[in-house]
């Protein structure tokens, strides 16, 4: 099957610029699996003590998946090597981007991010094209980094350059999206409420269009946003994730209350991200741990300071142990997700093998604000596109590649990616 | 204060063609979505209910302050799933509770068509905050019809009327229609009551706005000031208070602070919300009693709830009132809200005071005149020499030249303030040594520690000038524009001739050209 710029348009079912997208791209490189390839992003803020970064320290936990993973070192991201403060912002904002951001704090401006390119082109058979998850909200003020808006520091997920997919903290809000109606629903019943939806999302969605008209240019691209989440909306209902999604999967009840204990929430993110992509309700997952720059407390560590705070150790060798602990403590937490994954059984293989997961941060150096050597794990071969298993060193190579690199092994028609992904990332 | 230091304007691009400046242009702005909080003070007035369906909401984000900002209220497929599930529970919660329903919802006749079209007639506009045209009444109309076909009852015909009333552009977004292009054009009658209720109230306007939004006659100046003057008495100014003074003061931003246990152990939930209190109690003070706005940072008394007595050391009375009491602030160092104990903690990181931060907010948030972010590959303090003191590591800071510049600045501000420690308690040593609280201001005055520099800074014309420039910002949701100087020139001045009074500034702002008008979006036809 050979994707056409026109194909391609028609399936996105948006019309927009995408000046990277080139005709009669070639294809990934491997087809075959009827099982569909997936995409998690996995985001944790502030860098990682790069000195306890090797197999036998802080990535002890992984190495029952040590044949299911690539460990790569050097990798740089240079659009966010900015020349003030703001290193936060720029290096989330570019996670999966690969691009720099505007340094502006009510109009953000830096790209489409990796989930919404996979989305575009495989995510629109699925209820979510992307599912933005994470652990912190953010409601408070004073998380912005040095000008730059706060839209860059609480998302990875960017549905267009100046657009940000907001993510979704509840627990129970992501179980109730994936499992849409009441399960246990007579079919007429749950048929009628459907019913209902529709005309509702319909008239809406008309009155959006006749809107329109009586709009200023500006405010029409604010309209037209709302009526393509409109548009989504349906385009899920007509799909009925319910059914592709029967059962709940053994969870507990869960509270409407976001648990208070960090380490209880995370291992119920971990379930619906395991939930969802199974159950193929999506196949693009970007998700943050917490939020950038987040001083957090992790007391599931054994540490009592706020992460960020950490991060700024200045040396001192009692505040390095403690930025060592939350580190190790996010690894064995990620270690336990691959562990899920890989316990979900497919035709051929585990659901880890079909997938595509980019564990990284903002930051390799927290304290300084490196942007080079940076701290990333690819795990799961998305189906066989991917070679996982030996470590890979890359100095000085563009973050921007290995993105490219994954968006390819996805089968995403590009051929570059970001401000400096002009080539693949050599060995992936 | 002096410049010097102050970050250059951002090079914001709304994009939106400029138009060259000239006297009674506006600046242009977009359609806002409703924020969380606007949205679950709305169904409360709308519904009755009490739920708030909008803490569930993505948060809206914040810049320039305010998560008010027109350009950032967008909506994503995520928000549309939460509407649909909030107007899902709403309508459910309604139906559940009948005499709610009857007065929400009334309807004299018992023939289904007859009752629908009483409930368009009369809910919609409300829901809309306008009136409603032939059009949308056949439309709703046909969804009533369509969905009665399908329920074959009533009460659930009415469910699905409402539900698309609550999930319709026209109530989650404050539409302004585009009239004709060029030019600044006055808002519409109904536009206004929106801008007035959601900037005074952060709700949807109430029936005596609706009543002169009908009549036609809101636009006219004296009618508008004689409603927000009403307005500004009313309970519900409450709305302004907790989005405007809760995040231009911080008090908001408490909610996110963490302190270190050991360090801090008094540091408890009891004692954030009471933080929270007193300086929502200080603003609140200042408004009720038309106060001069300089008297937010020289105010005489503190307002402190049991909790909080304890933790600035009032002795007990025996006989002890729980709730809020007048505490005369000198006695326990404290004059208004620069030593308030949430400002200091506020503005402190978790295991220390942190003088440059303090200063920082203060040049910021009072003063307008934001720092420029540091230069690269700055070295924190921690990283110096830790046998110094503060005081001696930031003026080492002060002799790089990188840093001197907006350190000058910063510093004496904060280090006045080092008497107070990062949970906002008096201190008089530090590590053994007894703190030097006096400083020099960038203009050569003296002061002897944080009370004399808190005069200072409300005596600093920047101080009034910028507290216009922070209202006029969150009650058009976006920043002043070269358009607006004349604007706030004009503002200026009706403020410094109250007194300045928080009232008339309001007054003053609502009376202005861009809060009555707006700005074509359209570049073609250009005003004359």
């Amino acid at each position: 099957m050979i994707w056409t710029r026109r194909r391609w348009l028609a399936g996105a079912g948006v019309a927009m610029a995408l000046p990277w997208l080139e005709r009669d791209l070639p294809m990934a490189r491997a087809q075959g699996s009827i099982e569909p390839r997936r995409f998690l992003a996995y985001y944790v803020p502030n860098g990682m003590p790069m000195s306890a970064w090797s197999h036998d320290d802080l990535l002890a936990p992984l190495l029952p998946w040590r044949d299911k993973l690539t460990v790569i070192r050097g990798l740089r991201n240079k659009p966010a090597e900015i020349e003030t403060a703001g290193h936060h912002a720029a290096g989330t904002a570019g996670f999966l981007t690969g691009a720099r951001p505007r340094r502006s704090e009510s109009a953000p401006l830096v790209g489409l991010s990796l989930d919404h390119a996979f989305a575009l082109h495989h995510g629109q058979g699925t209820p979510f094209d992307v599912m933005a998850l994470g652990l912190e909200r953010g409601d408070a003020v004073g998380n912005c980094d040095n000008g730059f808006s706060c839209a860059y520091s609480r998302n990875i997920s960017w549905s267009s350059p100046t657009t940000p997919r907001p993510k979704i903290v509840s627990p129970r809000l992501v179980f109730e999206l994936l499992f849409a109606g009441d399960p246990a629903a007579p079919p007429e019943a749950r048929e009628q409420r459907l019913e209902e939806r529709r005309s509702v999302l319909d008239f809406v969605a008309t009155q959006a269009r006749t809107l329109q008209r009586d709009l200023g240019h500006d405010d029409r691209t604010k309209i037209d946003a709302y009526f393509e989440a409109v548009r989504a909306v349906e385009r899920r209902i007509d799909r009925g994730v319910h059914e592709q999604c029967p059962s709940a999967g053994g969870l507990p009840p869960l509270s409407s209350e976001i648990p208070s204990d960090r380490e209880e929430h995370l291992a119920l993110m971990h379930t619906l991200i395991v939930l969802a992509l199974q159950c193929d309700a999506t196949r693009a997952i970007p998700f943050m741990l917490a939020n950038s720059a987040s001083n957090a407390v992790y007391s599931a560590a054994g540490v009592s300071e706020g992460h960020h705070d950490l991060s700024h150790h200045g040396g001192n060798p009692a505040r390095i142990d403690a930025l060592e602990a939350v580190a190790r403590w996010e690894i064995t937490q990620f270690a336990a997700l691959l562990g899920q994954l890989d316990a979900v059984q497919t035709l051929d293989g585990t659901l880890l093998d079909h997938c595509a997961v980019l564990f990284s941060s903002e930051l390799s150096d927290g304290n300084r604000h490196r942007h080079d050597d940076l701290p990333v794990i690819l795990a799961g071969s998305a189906g066989g596109t991917l070679h996982p298993g030996a470590d890979l060193s890359r100095p000085d190579a563009a973050w921007a590649s290995l993105l490219l690199s994954i968006g390819q092994a996805l089968g995403v028609p590009i051929l570059r990616w970001g401000d400096d992904g002009e080539t693949p990332l050599d060995g992936v | 204060m002096v410049l010097g230091c102050a970050a250059s304007p951002e090079p914001e691009g709304l994009g939106i063609e400029r138009q060259p400046e000239s006297v009674g242009r506006v600046a242009p702005s977009v359609v806002r979505r409703l924020s969380r909080r606007e949205y679950d003070r709305t169904v409360h007035d709308l519904l009755g209910t009490t739920s708030a369906p909008g803490q569930d909401f993505p948060a809206d984000d914040v810049a320039h302050g305010f998560d008010t900002m027109a350009q950032l209220l967008t909506v994503s497929p995520i928000h549309l799933d939460l509407y649909e599930r909030a107007a899902d529970h709403l309508v459910t919660e309604l139906s559940d509770d009948p005499e709610r329903w009857a007065a929400v919802l009334p309807c004299a006749s018992v023939e289904p068509d007859a009752c629908a079209s009483e409930v368009i007639d009369r809910f919609a506009p409300r829901a809309w905050r306008r009136p409603i045209t032939d059009d949308e009444r056949t439309a709703l109309r046909a969804l009533f019809h369509e969905a009665f076909a399908r329920e074959g009852a009533l009460r659930p015909a009415l469910g699905t009327l409402l539900r698309a009333l609550l999930l319709s552009p026209h109530f989650l977004f404050r539409i302004e229609q585009e009239h004709a292009a060029g030019g600044a054009q006055p808002v519409s009658n109904h536009e206004l009551a929106s801008r007035l209720s959601y900037f005074l109230w952060g709700t949807m306007p109430d029936d005596a706005l609706f009543a002169s939004a009908d009549a036609g006659v809101l636009v006219d100046p004296e009618v508008l000031e004689a409603h927000a003057r009403r307005m500004i008495d009313d309970p519900r100014i409450e709305g302004w208070i907790e989005d405007f003074a809760g995040q231009w003061l911080s008090i908001r931003a408490l909610d996110d602070v963490f302190r270190d246990v050991v360090r801090y152990p008094q540091f408890d939930e009891p004692l954030r919300a009471a933080m929270q209190e007193e300086i929502a109690w200080l603003f609140r003070a200042v408004l009720e009693e038309s106060l001069d706005v300089r008297e937010l940072l020289r105010m005489p008394r503190t307002f402190a709830n049991a909790r909080l007595r304890q933790h600035l050391g009032v002795p007990s009375s025996g006989e002890e009132e729980p709730g809020i009491q007048e505490i005369d602030g000198a006695r326990f160092h404290r004059r208004g809200l620069l030593t308030t104990a949430g400002w200091l903690t506020a503005t402190s990181p978790p295991f220390r005071t942190s003088p440059t931060q303090r200063g920082k907010w203060i040049l910021s948030q009072l003063l307008c005149q934001p720092p420029q972010p540091p230069p690269p590959d700055v070295s924190s303090m921690d990283e110096e020499d830790p046998g110094a003191s503060v005081r001696d590591r930031l003026e080492a800071h002060r002799r790089d030249p990188a840093c001197a510049g907006c350190h000058v600045l910063m510093d004496p501000l904060g280090l006045a303030f080092e008497n107070y420690d990062a949970v906002g308690s008096f201190r008089r040593t530090l590590d053994g040594e007894t703190i030097d609280a006096s400083g020099v201001l960038p203009e050569g005055r003296a002061f002897a520690d944080a009370l004399e520099l808190t005069d200072e800074i409300a005596e600093d014309p920047a101080f009034v000038r910028c507290v216009v420039r922070q209202v006029f910002t969150f009650s058009l949701g976006r920043p002043p524009e070269g358009e607006d100087e004349p604007h706030l020139d004009a503002i200026d001045r009706a403020f410094a001739a109250s007194g300045y009074r928080w009232s008339e500034l309001l007054v003053a702002v609502i009376r202005s050209g861009p809060f009555r008008q707006r700005q074509s979006q359209e570049s073609g036809a250009g005003a004359p």
